[in-house]
């Protein structure tokens, strides 16, 4: 297993509703390697999203420590929390979230303006061949409200890649689509996976999504209860039918 | 580095939800801000209308660019035509002329009233007052007529009604009719009237003059003798130029100017202003209202999105940018918009058919001042009205914003 990218260490996560506290997860502990492309699977409330939102730094845990490239992010300013969702991240919603008024390659550009405009300028022809990566170079300038739901997802997918992000995060990727929307949306992760190298973090109540990943991590109550094997190897683009991974017993990676 | 990252990318993100948002939002929101700029303009140009019609109607009917009177214990100014000849003469002057009382009171039938009556030189008092070129009945006087009376509206009554001054006039005399006038030494002498007219302005409305020639008929010791000099100043003089040129003419004379003259309706003046910035408060706070309003309700609608763009690193700083961009180019329009509309249809459409104020027509003036300075509050008000909402929204957390919590 190579280097882990993400170290998760007690993490706990409590959501406060006025007076009544209502607990999420309890004590994660789990590593992810670089390279692996780990799927996050649990029932309807058990944790997963909020597991997931605690490592992309979108929340903050109320409890333990999130490492991410061996660096403690848990107690980061806001500022840096910011630019490391920018520089180093990717995050993938589950509802196409982009934004109506950008075209498809604005779309994929506009984190890169994020950066200056010197990185944005070596970024322009990248929004091109991303989106020509995911399928999508002859619809760049189309709008979102002109695409369809899985090529919204798969813009969003492209514009998480921009800033070459080191970890992409995926919450439910294909909740909204058909299933033939979203075998394409998880091929095209699963081949970003393979070919870039990059870290791929998803999670899934399906377990069609799960046997793209190298490995599953399962969640309940907010707890883990199991972290599936790790993989030296990126996925593979075509779901693993008959070794899924979900059905792996659980070994090693937590601490 | 960040700042101008900023700064493109709040420009880039305000650009197209200009172009590519809802049009009609956007419409609305800078109609609603020209129709509220054409309010906050439209008071102080009417109340600058007012005081300007007050003003003129005093210069150019009454009291003249400059009034000349007997010093203290004099009752009148002698040799007036040499007098009159020099002060034509003097630097600034464009026209000179001189009035004197010779009748206190005028009747007509049962109804009189006690109004003054003054001779003057016709010619020269059409020079300096546009009274003569107000004519709503009959003609003006003629030099050489020692018979014929011209009377402001508020005398003859002219069987209008409508006049606040109707009750107290003559109420049904017009040109051709005659009117008793009881001159300064009590006797009484019939004049016809020859013309009336009508200025807007009571303190001009409610005058009667006669020739000089038939002052100096009734009243030989009258001749060549004035209560009062008027002096009309040349284009660009100044009324305070005026007294330096014409005071070492004669000594004794008292000068006044219509700033003088016009301090005695400063309290109006005063009240206009506090309308007026009343008015302006209240116009403003409706602006602010309004950009809150459409800022709050946009912001409501994308919470969302503005959640995820800063889940994907966008920053604050660009996230409000966008939004006070936003804000003041959609306010910039609506101000364009309502100073074109306020300068190419509703002024010229006001000096065409003038608001009818006691002291006048009142057209409206445009004060490049006084828009400039609300162009700028109005843009800061705006500013800030769009910042409130937006920053409340970009403090929230992530999740609250996604989630709309």
């Amino acid at each position: 297993m190579n280097d882990p990218i993400i170290v998760v260490e007690n993490v706990s996560k409590i959501y406060r509703l006025g007076a009544v506290s209502v607990p999420a997860l309890f004590e994660v502990t789990l590593e992810i390697a670089s390279g692996e492309m780990v799927c996050i699977m649990g029932k309807s409330g058990s944790g997963k999203s909020t597991l997931l939102r605690q490592l992309s730094l979108i929340d903050r845990p109320s409890a333990g420590r999130i490492l991410l490239h061996g660096q403690e992010v848990t107690h980061l300013a806001e500022r840096h929390r910011t630019l490391l969702r920018l520089s180093s991240l990717g995050y993938v919603f589950q509802e196409y979230a982009l934004i109506p008024e950008l075209t498809a390659w604005e779309n994929v550009f506009l984190p890169a303006m994020m950066l200056g405009e010197a990185r944005a300028a070596a970024y322009r022809r990248r929004a091109h061949d991303l989106l020509e990566q995911v399928g999508l170079g002859e619809r760049a300038r189309h709008r979102p409200r002109e695409l369809s739901g899985g090529e919204q997802q798969r813009v969003a997918i492209a514009r998480a890649l921009i800033n070459s992000p080191t970890i992409v995060f995926a919450d439910e990727p294909t909740a909204n689509l058909d299933s033939i929307a979203g075998a394409t949306v998880m091929q095209t992760l699963t081949r970003l996976n393979r070919d870039t190298g990059v870290t791929i973090v998803f999670v899934s109540h399906d377990p069609d999504d799960g046997a793209y990943a190298s490995r599953l991590v399962h969640l309940g109550d907010g707890r883990l209860i199991d972290l599936g094997p790790a993989a030296d190897t990126p996925a593979a683009d075509t779901p693993a039918a008959d070794t899924p991974a979900a059905d792996t017993p659980a070994a090693g990676g937590a601490s | 580095m960040r700042l101008l990252a900023n700064i493109r990318v709040a420009a880039f993100l305000a650009a197209r939800s200009l172009i590519r948002g809802n049009a009609g939002v956007s419409l609305l929101s800078i109609l609603m801000m020209a129709v509220i700029f054409i309010s906050v303009l439209f008071l102080p140009s009417l109340i600058s209308g007012a005081i300007e019609a007050i003003t003129t109607q005093i210069t150019s009917t009454t009291a003249s660019d400059l009034l000349i009177s007997p010093g203290a214990g004099a009752q009148i100014i002698t040799e007036k035509t040499a007098y009159l000849d020099e002060v034509r003469a003097a630097s600034g002057v464009a026209a000179a002329t001189s009035t004197l009382r010779i009748g206190t009171e005028i009747a007509h039938g049962s109804e009189s009233n006690a109004w003054g009556v003054d001779a003057i030189d016709p010619a020269s008092y059409a020079a300096v007052f546009t009274s003569p070129g107000h004519l709503v009945e009959g003609t003006y006087l003629d030099p050489d007529d020692t018979t014929g009376i011209l009377l402001g509206i508020d005398i003859a009554g002219a069987d209008d009604t409508t006049l606040r001054a109707y009750a107290n006039s003559l109420k049904t005399v017009h040109p051709g009719d005659t009117v008793e006038v009881t001159l300064a030494g009590g006797a009484r002498a019939p004049f016809t009237v020859r013309g009336i007219y009508r200025n807007y302005f009571p303190l001009s409305d409610a005058g009667a003059f006669v020739t000089e020639a038939a002052a100096a008929r009734l009243l030989p010791q009258s001749l060549n003798t004035a209560n009062r000099v008027y002096v009309k100043a040349a284009a660009g003089t100044t009324s305070d130029q005026l007294v330096s040129a014409v005071t070492g003419i004669r000594p004794g004379l008292k000068y006044q100017t219509p700033e003088q003259l016009t301090a005695a309706i400063q309290d109006q003046i005063d009240t206009f202003d506090l309308i007026n910035n009343i008015m302006r408060v209240i116009s403003l706070l409706v602006a602010a209202i309004t950009v809150f309003i459409v800022t709050y309700v946009d912001l409501a609608a994308r919470r969302r999105q503005i959640g995820i763009e800063r889940a994907i690193g966008i920053r604050s700083g660009a996230i409000v940018g966008s939004y006070l961009i936003k804000a003041v180019v959609t306010a910039g329009i609506g101000i364009l918009l309502g100073l074109a509309a306020f300068v190419l249809a509703i002024i010229p459409y006001v000096a065409a058919h003038p608001f009818r104020f006691p002291n006048g027509p009142v057209a409206l003036v445009f004060d490049p001042r006084i828009t400039a300075q609300n162009v700028v509050i109005l843009l800061l008000v705006a500013l800030f009205s769009a910042l409130i909402p937006t920053w409340r929204t970009v403090t929230m957390k992530i999740l609250d914003a996604i989630w709309g919590t």
